[in-house]
């Protein structure tokens, strides 16, 4: 059980601005990911929470309780490493043991807590084999029993599955959600991969440059991103922009891109820019027959259940997704318009998304 | 450029250590050829055995019929593309291109090593950093320098080895659009190897799936996909992973004497139908969300197109696609 929150949290390096000023609360049992590059700060802002790294200022509340500034072995929270930090020479057993004999607790808690977690993650008929002649994901695996048989009050993960293939990746995003509803605990979780944040959060905190963007759920930050930097990093494809070369009123419902009309939600406040950006996501465009954008088919990439159609136009290359029945070929000349109405306007001098009767 | 053929390619290492074992399969002039398989499987060992980096224990390799089995490497006259970019770190970018054509042996005039410099590197959109020195380059950067240097030149065949592998995702992503739309304008014959299905399904013209140095099945991306001749094959095509299921499973929808069923999760329809089952997991993923749904004691992954209204614990209808189901006997190969 536990609810972390962090408030005013600042810390810097020298010159150099890690975290900027930031506030969240991570709800008790919530799976909750910071999300962003390299170098945005994520990875700083977990090592506070875990006491590995004091603030510059600000502070961090772990059920309410003031932890600031305390060792990281007095907060009850455990901490999985991306790199398998494990005792080579040492059988699975002893390894998921060895926290736990650390802290001197009998021998029959140990074995207690120890069948539990394997169990737990399915190595239970593995811990008499050596680490160092483990698989990749049962390696992993390991490693985060050793993490669960503390029974902490929230998990703290840094890129734990960065080092796997994809398609194991796929595999232990999934694990790793059950668990984490199998167990109860608060868990936050570290990555710069937008896919494995999509798939496991509940809610994703996409950061850059220090700062926190956005706080929300999967389907919000994907579908209503506050910013151009959110709508672009989250998705694969990310989302399209196309340059609108005219200031945007209260109350108007379309935009001429490259002198084709487009429909968009109807606005309730202004840009201040007059070159601002239409972002739509690559399923939310179709071809069209008349009417549309005119471009060049520049590639298209077959994916099984479906097709992302790459299409060079005057306003740059675009991104749609169509049904993998959909017959086109490399160099033909399509036309595309809007599928529905959940276009978002984003301001050319603040990246930020402007109000309508979509995103508020 | 030429059409490539592997007649029964066997490469036996340490005189047990079966790499390649009985390989054939045809590169066809102009078409792109995936090679996609594990880490293992003889991917790499084809690559070089085409290249004439390798000696093959039994078989033929032929370049538009002609026997090249045992000709040097050099006669072959093959582009090798490296999953880590080998550039010359002391030269420039444009130096770096127009290096395979200055070689002794080809005496290409500079006006046209000019030309065909100047035409790869708009291609690639490295126009602007031809006077850059390799190592002021970004990853993406040298690896679009390190396919350049190969497309300079038109060989019998491009061989590339993963190239980009090393990319971080949203630059593999672009990239392997680029090298498709480059591979068909230049009507270039290129054998590529990956262990990544989307590279292999989004760029292939063929694809070839290896299983322990055997051609497990040879097809177009679609056919492979769709109509995968053992489980092993249809594993690796899909993202979320095909559904493979016992038969007594969906006894109750589908009547089969098949052992086992393969069910892609865009087949499970969610919100419709008459069958019945709880919600075990939600990945919302943008477009589309996996929902692994509980059903006869088994679990199974669906794919939903947009967000997904549900959570864990829910109870849901659904409806199978039959059209769509794969029949598999015992040893997990495809029934008709």
């Amino acid at each position: 059980m536990a609810e972390i929150e962090i408030k005013n949290l600042h810390k810097s390096f020298s010159d150099f601005i890690a975290v900027k000023n930031s506030n969240l609360v991570i709800e008790n049992k919530e799976f909750f990911v910071l999300l962003g590059p390299s170098g945005c700060g994520k990875t700083t802002t977990l090592r506070m929470i875990a006491g590995l790294e004091l603030p510059t200022s600000g502070n961090i509340f772990l059920d309410k309780e003031d932890v600031s500034y305390l060792r990281a072995s007095q907060r009850d929270i455990a901490f999985v490493f991306q790199l398998f930090a494990l005792y080579p020479h040492l059988n699975v057993r002893n390894n998921l043991a060895f926290p736990l004999k650390m802290q001197g607790y009998s021998k029959q808690d140990i074995d207690t807590r120890v069948m539990e977690a394997a169990k737990l993650l399915r190595i239970d008929h593995i811990l008499k084999s050596k680490t160092s002649g483990l698989a990749g994901g049962d390696r992993q695996r390991v490693a985060l029993g050793r993490a669960l048989v503390r029974r902490p009050k929230a998990f703290l993960m840094d890129e734990p599955l960065g080092t796997l293939d994809a398609e194991f990746r796929e595999l232990m995003c999934l694990e790793l959600r059950k668990l984490h509803d199998d167990i109860d605990a608060t868990t936050v979780y570290v990555t710069h991969d937008q896919q494995e944040a999509m798939s496991m959060a509940d809610r994703i905190a996409v950061m850059n440059e220090g700062e926190i963007l956005q706080a929300d759920s999967p389907n919000i930050i994907y579908n209503k991103p506050k910013t151009k930097f959110v709508a672009n990093f989250i998705g694969s494809p990310g989302m399209n922009f196309m340059p609108i070369n005219q200031k945007i009123s209260p109350n108007q419902n379309n935009v001429s891109v490259a002198g084709t009309i487009i429909n968009i939600p109807t606005q309730k406040d202004g840009s201040s820019s007059d070159q601002n950006f239409l972002g739509v996501r690559p399923e939310n465009l179709k071809l069209v027959s008349e009417n549309g954008i005119k471009g060049n088919i520049f590639g298209v990439e077959y994916l099984g259940s479906r097709k992302i159609l790459t299409v060079e136009t005057v306003v740059g290359n675009i991104k749609i997704r169509v049904d993998s029945d959909t017959n086109v070929q490399i160099n033909e000349q399509v036309q595309f318009n809007v599928l529905n109405n959940n276009q978002i306007v984003f301001d050319g001098s603040t990246d930020k998304a402007l109000i309508s009767e979509f995103i508020s | 450029m030429a059409t490539v053929e592997l007649q029964g390619v066997t490469k036996i290492f340490d005189k047990t250590v079966k790499a390649l074992d009985q390989i054939s399969f045809t590169v066809q002039n102009g078409k792109f050829f995936v090679l996609l398989g594990p880490t293992g499987a003889g991917k790499t060992t084809t690559l070089r055995a085409i290249a004439g980096l390798e000696k093959i224990d039994q078989g033929k390799i032929l370049f538009d019929e002609e026997d090249v089995t045992t000709a040097q490497p050099a006669a072959r006259d093959t582009a090798f593309v490296f999953q880590q970019y080998s550039l010359y770190p002391h030269y420039k970018v444009y130096d770096n291109l127009a290096f395979p054509l200055r070689s002794p042996l080809r005496k290409v005039p500079e006006q046209e090593i000019n030309s065909k410099v100047t035409k790869i590197a708009e291609m690639l959109k490295i126009s602007s950093k031809l006077n850059n020195k390799a190592t002021e380059l970004s990853g993406g950067e040298m690896q679009r320098v390190a396919i350049g240097r190969a497309l300079v030149r038109e060989p019998n065949i491009y061989l590339m080895d993963e190239p980009l592998s090393s990319l971080d995702a949203k630059l593999r992503e672009s990239l392997r659009v680029e090298l498709k739309n480059i591979q068909l304008n230049l009507g270039a014959t290129i054998l590529y190897v990956t262990h990544d299905q989307a590279e292999a399904t989004t760029m292939a013209d063929q694809i070839g799936v290896l299983e322990n140095g055997k051609i497990a099945q040879i097809g177009s991306p679609e056919e492979i996909y769709n109509n995968p001749n053992s489980i092993y094959v249809a594993n690796r095509l899909g993202s979320p992973k095909i559904n493979i299921v016992k038969n007594s499973v969906l006894s109750s929808i589908v009547s089969t004497n098949a052992y086992q069923l393969g069910l892609r999760p865009e087949h499970i329809k969610l919100g419709q139908g008459d069958l019945s089952a709880s919600v075990k997991t939600v990945e919302a993923l943008g477009a589309e969300t996996v929902v692994e749904l509980e059903y006869n004691g088994i679990e199974m992954l669906s794919l939903y197109q947009g967000s997904f209204d549900g959570q864990r614990g829910d109870n849901i209808k659904f409806a199978i696609d039959q059209s769509k189901v794969l029949f598999f006997n015992e040893d997990g190969n495809k029934m008709q």
